[in-house]
């Protein structure tokens, strides 16, 4: 599949912190104006990953759609307000308690918004992820595949589906932000390196970690190298470039839809 | 080595550095020159150079260092402290405002005090660290996380007293390093994300009497009261949250204010918001004001000025002259007269777009339209400064400031405000940059002039302090759990040892047995090396 379009992720989860203090109560009975007010605070601190109308895009879908990590508004409050560990998802600490409600009140509203029908067979898609598009040697779905690339078994929960057809189609598009995030956030970017070393060898991979002072890239053949910046001559990011071939004209644009169309059905459920 | 040994070196092998009872009396304490084996106050010196006047490990052995042993915080939560010793032991704060005092040898411990934080204890806007304690006489103190200072005796870790600074219930807390002076503990309050009257306290060290309070938001009457407007200056701020320093022969504090409040909406506090982001000098002996110096008028940016002043004397135009340097969280290297708040000189040690520059009295020049809005304005430094808490270090000997630097821009956005006692009060806060090319550095700068002499490159903005060493080097941590020493006079790196957990800790050196330690704190450990 696709790296992710990294977002730098919050160090204020740490430096902030954590309050002590408990998240606040859900509107009990959220005015238009309150909606208002949580569509407005959405735009500017939501969409970016979960689209606008929450359609989805490097982040999950939110409308139409149950949510998986929030049961009710109260734990959707505390999601969005402590972030989901190990994912893009930082914590919206900079919110006052009453703007974090009426933003939760607005996801709620969205919940209710018809899922948008995707155009492919999610059946046909299987067969293709199978098959012609030998998807499986690079990624793995419920066990099954290579783990050189992202795993797929959740990515219906995790991307929405314009952003899984350009990934299929455009691989390096959406550069990401950093070759490897920040900690707390961290989690793997994708992003391809050119390591070349002061004998002018060269390593071309995705780094899986990294320090100011060496660098672990994976090269396409799964290789680990683990190396000293100091041996490095240059170490550069590829942009617009991914490990993943693109599937434009391999595919059929109706299989790209049933690729699309599986991948969403992939929610980490057997 | 062979052979037996002398009968009192034998002795003293065994019974090492350890002296029957620990007595950091003020005498030791102010004069750091003789005290290179020991780190007894939070900066090292009341100067605040967290300079060791070690020379050991130098430029040329520094490869070859080596850890010797590890402690294992026993509480969850990432070490902010910075060591103390004296006397064989070390003294450590974990999270939650626990106490241990270490065996400076080996890492054991020798005892721990717990206090009875309650578990509904309110920290806003910051994780529940704690950057150290201080010593005094046969006395231990610490701040605690629900605002109590506490006097532990340092042999066995019994309470000697125990006093209510200020009532958590309103969002005071206390996570700084207290520093004691003569017969007296100065400790600040935290709570500037909580709509706090910030203050500085001074306890007597015997007693824990309260000697004086000053308050950072004059009240009504008090010259600089005018600069808030309407109520505001009740839920001001003020926070004064890291250790600042002390001249002994001018008997002044020299502290760092923190931002108004709330953070990022100032419409309800119009004016200057006196002495916010400001620094202070205080007289020790009564907390009166001697004179102050705002870095930030009004800040809409949490630019607060809890930075770590460092005293230094320098000669210019051919005159001696008593001076604190401050590289601010706002993006400005300032240097002041300490004698008289004077601005001598400032300059920007890191990108920020906010301001043209200063004017002649330091006062900065503002660009319009800088302050949050609802959809983000984009300004460098970022929300938490070009640098932050984290201590900087000057070496008397290269003349230069060392200073761990983030290089980084974010979107303000201003949200509502609404006071309620001990909840968040903020009125907005920052979100990060897509396609930021944020990194840390480390610094050097001339002392003076703030020209810099150096950069060295880190992965992401630093969270961690310095230290210059006498050796001509400058220890570090990094986010990503490298302890690191860089040649002071050129910035080349010449070790590394990755810990293992990311670092928000300031390093110290000291002896063991007349050999020189490093140590430094990597996420819940304490880390202490030396050469083979």
């Amino acid at each position: 599949m696709r790296r992710a379009l990294v977002v730098v992720a919050c160090l204020l989860a740490t430096s902030l912190g954590a309050q002590a203090i408990k998240p606040p109560r859900p509107l009990a009975s959220p005015t238009a104006a309150d909606l208002d007010r949580g569509h407005a605070l959405f735009d500017v601190q939501c969409a970016r990953c979960h689209g606008i109308g929450g359609t989805g895009g490097m982040g999950p879908p939110l409308a139409g759609v149950k949510l998986r990590r929030a049961r009710d508004e109260e734990g959707l409050i505390a999601v969005i307000s402590e972030g989901v560990p190990g994912t893009a998802m930082s914590g919206i600490w900079q919110l006052s308690e009453r703007e974090l409600a009426q933003v939760a009140a607005y996801v709620t509203s969205l919940g209710r918004v018809p899922a948008v029908a995707l155009p492919g067979d999610p059946l046909r898609g299987k067969a293709v992820y199978d098959g012609k598009g030998a998807c499986a040697s690079c990624h793995i779905v419920g066990g099954v595949g290579s783990g050189g690339g992202p795993e797929l078994t959740d990515v219906g929960n995790r991307r929405g589906a314009d952003y899984l057809r350009e990934s299929l189609l455009e691989p390096g598009a959406r550069f990401p932000e950093r070759r490897v995030p920040y900690e707390p956030n961290l989690y793997p970017a994708y992003v391809v390196v050119r390591a070349v070393a002061l004998d002018g060898t060269a390593i071309v991979g995705t780094p899986v970690n990294e320090d100011s002072f060496t660098v672990q890239v994976r090269d396409a053949a799964g290789r680990l190298h683990s190396l000293r910046k100091a041996g490095l001559a240059r170490l550069e990011t590829q942009e617009a470039t991914s490990l993943m071939p693109s599937y434009r004209g391999a595919l059929s644009a109706a299989e790209v839809d049933d690729v699309v169309a599986y991948l969403a059905t992939l929610r980490g459920e057997p | 080595m062979s052979g037996r040994l002398p009968l009192p070196l034998a002795l003293a092998t065994i019974v090492g550095i350890s002296s029957a009872r620990a007595q950091v009396s003020y005498e030791r304490l102010r004069t750091p020159a003789r005290e290179g084996g020991s780190w007894l106050t939070y900066s090292g010196s009341y100067a605040a150079h967290r300079f060791s006047p070690l020379a050991q490990i130098t430029a040329a052995n520094v490869a070859g260092l080596r850890p010797v042993w590890v402690y294992q915080a026993r509480e969850a939560g990432f070490l902010q402290t910075t060591p103390l010793v004296a006397d064989g032991v070390m003294y450590v704060t974990e999270a939650r405002s626990r106490v241990a005092a270490l065996d400076l040898r080996t890492g054991r411990p020798l005892w721990r005090f717990e206090p009875a934080v309650p578990r509904d204890v309110r920290f806003i806007g910051f994780p529940p660290a704690n950057r150290g304690v201080a010593l005094l006489d046969d006395t231990v103190y610490v701040g605690t996380l629900d605002a109590h200072l506490v006097a532990l005796d340092a042999t066995s870790g019994a309470v000697r007293w125990d006093v209510t600074v200020a009532d958590n219930k309103l969002g005071y807390a206390i996570t700084a390093a207290p520093l004691a002076i003569d017969g007296k503990v100065v400790i600040g309050v935290s709570g500037g994300e909580a709509g706090i009257r910030g203050f500085l306290d001074a306890y007597d060290a015997k007693t824990g009497q309260r000697a004086w309070r000053f308050h950072t938001v004059p009240g009504p009457g008090e010259p600089g009261h005018e600069s808030w407007g309407g109520e505001s200056w009740k839920t001001g701020g003020g926070a004064m949250w890291i250790t600042g320093a002390f001249d002994p022969e001018l008997n002044l504090l020299y502290w760092g204010v923190g931002n108004p409040a709330p953070d990022w909406n100032g419409d309800s506090r119009p004016g200057d918001n006196l002495y916010t982001c400001s620094l202070v000098a205080l007289d020790a002996a009564t907390g009166a004001l001697r004179w102050h110096f705002q870095f930030t008028p009004h800040d809409t940016h949490d630019w607060d000025a809890n930075q770590v002043p460092v005293l230094v004397d320098a000669t210019i135009a051919g005159r001696p002259r008593k001076l604190v340097a401050t590289a601010n969280r706002n993006g400005f290297y300032y240097v002041l007269d300490r004698t008289t708040g004077e601005f001598v000189s400032g300059v920007p040690y890191a990108k920020q777009t906010w301001a043209t520059g200063l004017d002649n009295a330091g006062r900065p020049i503002v660009i319009p339209g800088q302050e949050p809005s609802e959809k983000g304005t984009l300004v460098w430094p970022s929300l938490q400064g070009a640098t932050n808490w984290f201590s900087p270090s000057y070496s008397p000997k290269t003349g230069l400031f060392y200073v761990p630097v983030r290089e980084m821009g974010s979107y303000y956005h201003k949200g509502e405000a609404e006071y309620v006692p001990g909840r968040p009060f903020m009125g907005g806060g920052e979100s990060l940059r897509p396609g930021d090319e944020a990194y840390g550095a480390v610094r050097a700068l001339d002392a003076v002039s703030g020209a810099q002499r150096w950069e060295f490159r880190l992965l992401s903005p630093l969270w961690s302090g310095v230290m210059a060493t006498a050796g001509g080097l400058v220890f570090g941590g990094a986010n990503e759990g490298n302890v690191f020493a860089l040649d002071a006079v050129t910035g080349k790196p010449l070790w590394e040892f990755q810990a293992g957990g990311g670092l928000r800790s300031n390093p110290i050196s000291f002896l063991i047995d007349g050999k020189q330690h490093v140590a430094m704190a990597a996420r819940q450990a304490v880390f202490v090396f030396a050469l083979p």
